[in-house]
């Protein structure tokens, strides 16, 4: 699977896409929280995000596929930020780390037929630009918008630290 | 096996896996092993040492670094030597850069926490986050990050040029610095090892980047207290 390369007005487009696509199914069954049947397939854990140091904060979790088809992460959502964002990092052999520019913000995360994907530290992570202010044991929503299983939407626990995995 | 660890510029060629993951990645295990074994081969030692040595978790180097002599400036805008300011104690050093979202905040938040946990003389030891990214690192800045963390983390900047020759001195990768988006971010490439310098004043042991908690509790009371008698300098 592919992860599409989108620069700088894609990723733009990305969020606006997924905004409208959200609005436009509150508005139309009032309940943009619930996942799409197609979703059961797809389960979101472990969703956590460390109190920012800085004013990006990054939210890590696990994302399961128990189906039979591949799906992809496509869209996430928050109402901590207007701008989330994929992004990874690398880490060289040398120990330098980077986040590479060639897919940090890739559009799509493959999540294969049976497969487990982990967002984590040090890897692929959401990043939740310019995010609000939080603090520990606060809990908010994010909605993770999947190619096939539509919006899945899962709870961020805020805690003081993120163990590597 | 050892042909990996012989050199000045291998020292650093630690991946996360080396240390965390153990031996389950083939190709960093034997690095990994490769590292002690080039260790414990370094002539006559003491044995106390080596067995603490080899107690500990991190990534024991094959070369001992020394510290850089160059002058900082800490958060409160005071000159910081590199040399006489962290003498004869355990200081742990970690490149990276205030705006860091994923890689620093991890690293530095697992080892505030440890050291929150740990008990005696570990309990002093010293954390100096050296800024790279010299325009937006200011000290105010790096105060205001660490301040996250631990109020008595130390942090550190200065001219580029200083930066670099420190970083060199101690093998490290230079720092790389993405193009700018539209809104003026950019990403910052640093190494993302901490360094530990024991009481001796040198570096034996680095912690890569995926560090967990019980690494640095069972390591910090070591680090704190061994001697490293009978360890080579270089």
């Amino acid at each position: 699977m592919n992860i599409r390369r989108i620069g700088i007005v894609g990723r733009a487009a990305l969020v606006v896409a997924a905004v409208g696509m959200l609005a436009s199914c509150g508005s139309d069954d009032g309940n943009a929280a619930q996942s799409s049947p197609a979703g059961d397939d797809i389960t979101v854990s472990e969703a956590r995000m460390a109190v920012p140091a800085t004013e990006d904060g990054a939210i890590y979790l696990t994302i399961t596929n128990a189906g039979d088809t591949d799906d992809e992460l496509v869209g996430a959502l928050s109402d901590i930020t207007s701008m989330m964002h994929f992004h990874r990092s690398d880490i060289a052999e040398s120990g330098e780390a980077t986040m590479p520019e060639d897919d940090m913000h890739g559009g799509g995360l493959a999540v294969p037929a049976g497969d487990t994907v982990r967002l984590e530290p040090g890897a692929r992570h959401l990043m939740a630009m310019r995010a609000a202010p939080v603090s520990v044991g606060d809990r908010f929503a994010l909605t993770l918008l999947f190619r096939d299983a539509g919006q899945v939407v899962t709870e961020v626990e805020v805690v003081q630290v993120v163990e590597p995995s | 096996m050892t042909a990996q660890v012989t050199g000045d510029d291998t020292a650093h060629q630690w991946s996360r896996r080396t240390v965390l993951r153990g031996t389950t990645a083939v190709g960093l295990g034997a690095a990994s092993i490769g590292g002690l074994l080039s260790l414990s081969a370094c002539g006559p030692r003491a044995t106390e040492a080596g067995e603490d040595a080899r107690a500990l978790e991190g990534a024991l180097l094959g070369n001992v670094l020394a510290k850089p002599t160059e002058v900082l400036v800490d958060t409160a805008g005071e000159p910081f030597d590199l040399v006489a300011d962290t003498a004869d104690r355990l200081s742990l050093w970690f490149f990276g850069f205030s705006n860091c979202p994923d890689i620093c905040p991890v690293h530095l938040g697992v080892l505030a926490a440890a050291l929150d946990e740990v008990s005696g003389p570990a309990k002093a030891a010293q954390v100096c986050f050296i800024g790279v990214d010299t325009r937006r690192d200011t000290p105010s800045r790096l105060r205001e990050y660490l301040d996250t963390f631990d109020k008595d983390f130390v942090g550190l900047t200065g001219p580029d040029e200083i930066l670099e020759r420190a970083q060199a001195a101690l093998g490290l990768p230079s720092p790389t610095f993405g193009e700018p988006d539209a809104e003026g971010n950019y990403t910052v490439g640093h190494a993302s090892q901490i360094l530990a310098f024991t009481k001796d004043n040198q570096c034996h042991v680095v912690y890569p980047f995926g560090t967990r908690r019980q690494t640095w509790l069972r390591d910090l009371p070591l680090l704190a207290t061994m001697s490293w008698t009978g360890v080579p300098a270089t």
